[in-house]
């Protein structure tokens, strides 16, 4: 079997509701920011 | 009505667990087998959830920085789209809305159970469903990215989020690091290209695990055949200017990146002409996941220097004491004239590193780092045979070479190397400068010359993995009894138990440059012997002569180091830490025979760590080289920190360990006494 097979995306299949949808909240997370002075000299 | 549907699911096994380059080159790690997964029948497919999030605005802007609290929120925008997995199929769900928390509909209907939710769903396609049922995307961070003034491109934010069925709330969590930064000077709009280098992986594909915990990991080191064509794994990030303009001064930029530690690093601003500004940074960093640095404005100036890829040699660092310097030679092999520039930077990083760990970190200021940059006419080293004989020639200045399967012969042209550092007045055979030899080959390996005196030694390391991770492992096997002396046929052994690896041993992980450190400061400068051991190996040699070889002891009495055995209880009352210093049988690759004074080390699996007495050992040789005087006990113990990074610092819970190749330990030195009898 060869890579390319092998990476080849899983068979996953959808399934399609008859008669409605399915509704969800999705929320998501902050980055937190850290400043950095990378090119100082102090270490 | 029920229809059977087939789906795939991968199977990971244990020997899938090994990284994309190893030294035992397993292929194919990844099992493929078919399962059958059957339609469900939702009796309600309709999901009706409420809104439980704070902090929701109407911004349709990606990410909206926010000085005042130091946080930069993501906000979805209408059109985004995420995929859900679960039980064998996949959801895909997208949203009209916008803000840190909207309303997203599906079509799909999943089986009952956990669910995975990957965003964004146009970035799917490495996901891997697991045997247990569980999911572990792949995804990959382009080492090439478009610039988009003030944020980054949608797609590039990769988030995950669990939920024990299809009808919860998610929240999702972001995988990746960012790095933020503005430009000035006269040639921000001439640059095409930003490159950040670190010298370690920070681009191309890597696995998303632990998705059911509120912090998931990323694994950069599983490798499975094929993964490459997914994203290829770099060192580097390049930066873009934004599509169809140019880069601007005094706006932020944005690029992602994996969240690991990396040990200095260059920012490259490549010019429309071919030239280019290099900033260096000796910072260490530790990237975390869901967070943003800010590097605020770096001035890259107002026109271009001229090329770095020259031969010659520059000190990097240099002493500043007032005393002898100390010197340490970092000399390129195999590295063509092109490669120069890179040598360079793998070089400084490599002295960032170990200018990083105890004693050298306080006692940095005595040292002169020279980097040598030496051209070959062709790059990487020779492969022989295991034995010295060179099956595969390649035409490098110092003539480097060492087996395919094998490196206890790496060896380098010893006379063409010592010819060299003298015409250069930085070492040779007299001199107690300590080189290294880096070598431009992938390959694991390293070793190093030395002898009684400490003059001429020099130690041999590639670029293995080009700063891929590694990792080395402790002995599975000890002396039973670290103060009884055994003899041959009369031995007790026990067995180290995965206890005492996570409590009180822990695992080393690195790169490169923690073999480096082990050849060149604990070998080369130390002349330190190896503490780790072969099973049921019996040392009856003694103790080497002159320095060499002080962080061991053939006798239960007389160490070395017994007078801190005797000062243990003031010296914990200064640092617990110093509860680790005792005598430990086991050392000079000897199970018995050999005692040590401390359970762990550099010297046994190349972690950023030296005992206490090899550094009190390593602080003497440097105050000796340096004409600085004796060492002072107090004064060392003032200025000593026994953290040990592996043990001490907690273990960083954004990154998976698992799979990172556990490499064995190098060869003991080769002792080469031959130009002082």
């Amino acid at each position: 079997m060869t890579g390319k097979e092998l990476f080849e995306p899983p068979k996953v299949t959808t399934i399609n509701l008859d008669v409605s949808t399915v509704i969800l909240i999705a929320s998501t997370e902050n980055y937190k920011e850290v400043d950095v002075d990378p090119f100082s000299d102090d270490d | 009505m029920r229809t059977r549907i087939k789906g795939i699911a991968i199977f990971m096994t244990a020997a899938c667990m090994i990284a994309a380059v190893s030294c035992d080159k397993e292929e194919a790690p990844i099992e493929v087998e078919e399962v059958i997964v059957e339609e469900p029948t939702p009796e309600d497919p309709v999901y009706r959830l409420v809104a439980g999030f704070e902090g929701s605005d109407d911004t349709r802007t990606s990410l909206v920085f926010d000085e005042t609290n130091k946080v930069v929120k993501v906000s979805w925008e209408p059109g985004d789209q995420f995929s859900m997995f679960g039980g064998g199929y996949r959801a895909d769900y997208v949203t009209s809305g916008s803000g840190t928390s909207a309303e997203f509909t599906s079509p799909h209907g999943l089986p009952e159970g956990p669910c995975y939710s990957f965003y964004p769903s146009s970035r799917t396609n490495g996901n891997i469903p697991l045997g247990d049922g569980s999911y572990h995307p792949f995804s990959a961070i382009p080492s090439v990215q478009t610039a988009v003034p003030g944020g980054i491109a949608s797609d590039m934010n990769i988030m995950v989020a669990y939920s024990e069925s299809q009808s919860d709330d998610l929240t999702f969590r972001n995988v990746y690091s960012m790095v933020r930064f503005r430009m000035s000077g006269n040639i921000v709009s001439s640059i095409d290209s930003v490159v950040f280098d670190a010298g370690t992986t920070i681009a191309g594909y890597m696995m998303i695990e632990d998705m059911e915990t509120s912090d998931p990991k990323i694994n950069i080191s599983i490798g499975i055949t094929g993964g490459d064509a997914f994203g290829k794994r770099t060192n580097s990030v390049k930066l873009l200017p934004p599509s169809g303009s140019t880069f601007a001064g005094n706006v932020d930029y944005i690029f992602v990146l994996a969240p690991v530690d990396i040990n200095g690093f260059d920012m490259f601003f490549y010019g429309d002409n071919g030239k280019y500004v290099r900033k260096h940074s000796k910072k260490s960093m530790s990237f975390q996941r869901s967070k943003s640095y800010n590097f605020g404005v770096i001035n890259v100036g107002d026109e271009f220097p001229e090329e770095e890829n020259q031969e010659g040699v520059y000190q990097y660092m240099t002493a500043s004491m007032g005393y002898t310097p100390v010197v340490l030679n970092l000399i390129a092999e195999g590295y063509t004239m092109d490669e120069l520039s890179k040598f360079s930077r793998q070089a400084e990083s490599a002295a960032d590193f170990i200018f990083s760990v105890e004693p050298f970190k306080t006692y940095k200021k005595y040292f002169t780092v020279n980097i040598c940059k030496v051209a070959s006419n062709e790059s990487g080293a020779s492969v022989t045979d295991g034995n010295g004989h060179i099956t595969q020639n390649r035409d490098t200045y110092f003539k480097a070479r060492w087996g395919e399967d094998s490196y206890s012969d790496m060896r380098v042209d010893e006379t063409i190397l010592m010819s060299y550092l003298e015409s250069k007045g930085i070492g040779g055979y007299s001199s107690p400068a300590t080189n290294a030899v880096i070598v431009n080959d992938s390959r694991y390996g390293g070793i190093c010359h030395l002898n009684d005196v400490g003059l001429g030694c020099y130690a041999i390391c590639p670029v293995t993995d080009e700063g891929g991770p590694l990792g080395w492992s402790y002995p599975g096997l000890e002396a039973k009894d670290n103060l009884t002396v055994y003899s041959s046929g009369d031995y007790e052994t026990r067995d180290v138990t995965e206890e005492e690896i996570q409590n009180e041993i822990g695992r080393s992980y690195g790169t490169w440059k923690n073999t480096l450190l082990h050849e060149l400061c604990g070998h080369g400068f130390g002349l330190f012997a190896d503490e780790y051991w072969y099973n049921v190996s019996f040392g009856h040699g003694g103790m080497p002569s002159g320095l060499r070889g002080r962080n061991l002891s053939s006798s239960l009495t007389g160490a070395g180091w017994q007078s801190m055995i005797d000062d243990q209880a003031a010296l914990e009352s200064l640092n617990p830490l110093y509860s680790r210093i005792g005598l430990y049988q086991g050392g000079g690759v000897y199970m018995f025979g050999y005692w040590r004074s401390e359970r762990v080390s550099c010297m046994i699996d190349n972690r950023a760590y030296f005992s206490t007495w090899q550094r009190y050992v390593l602080t003497d040789r440097i105050l000796d080289l340096a004409g600085a005087g004796s060492i002072n006990w107090d004064e060392f113990f003032e200025n000593d920190d026994p953290t040990d990074p592996v043990r001490d610092i907690a273990t960083r819970s954004d990154i998976s360990y698992e799979g990172i190749p556990i490499m064995p330990p190098t060869a003991p030195p080769v002792i080469n006494n031959r130009y002082y009898e």
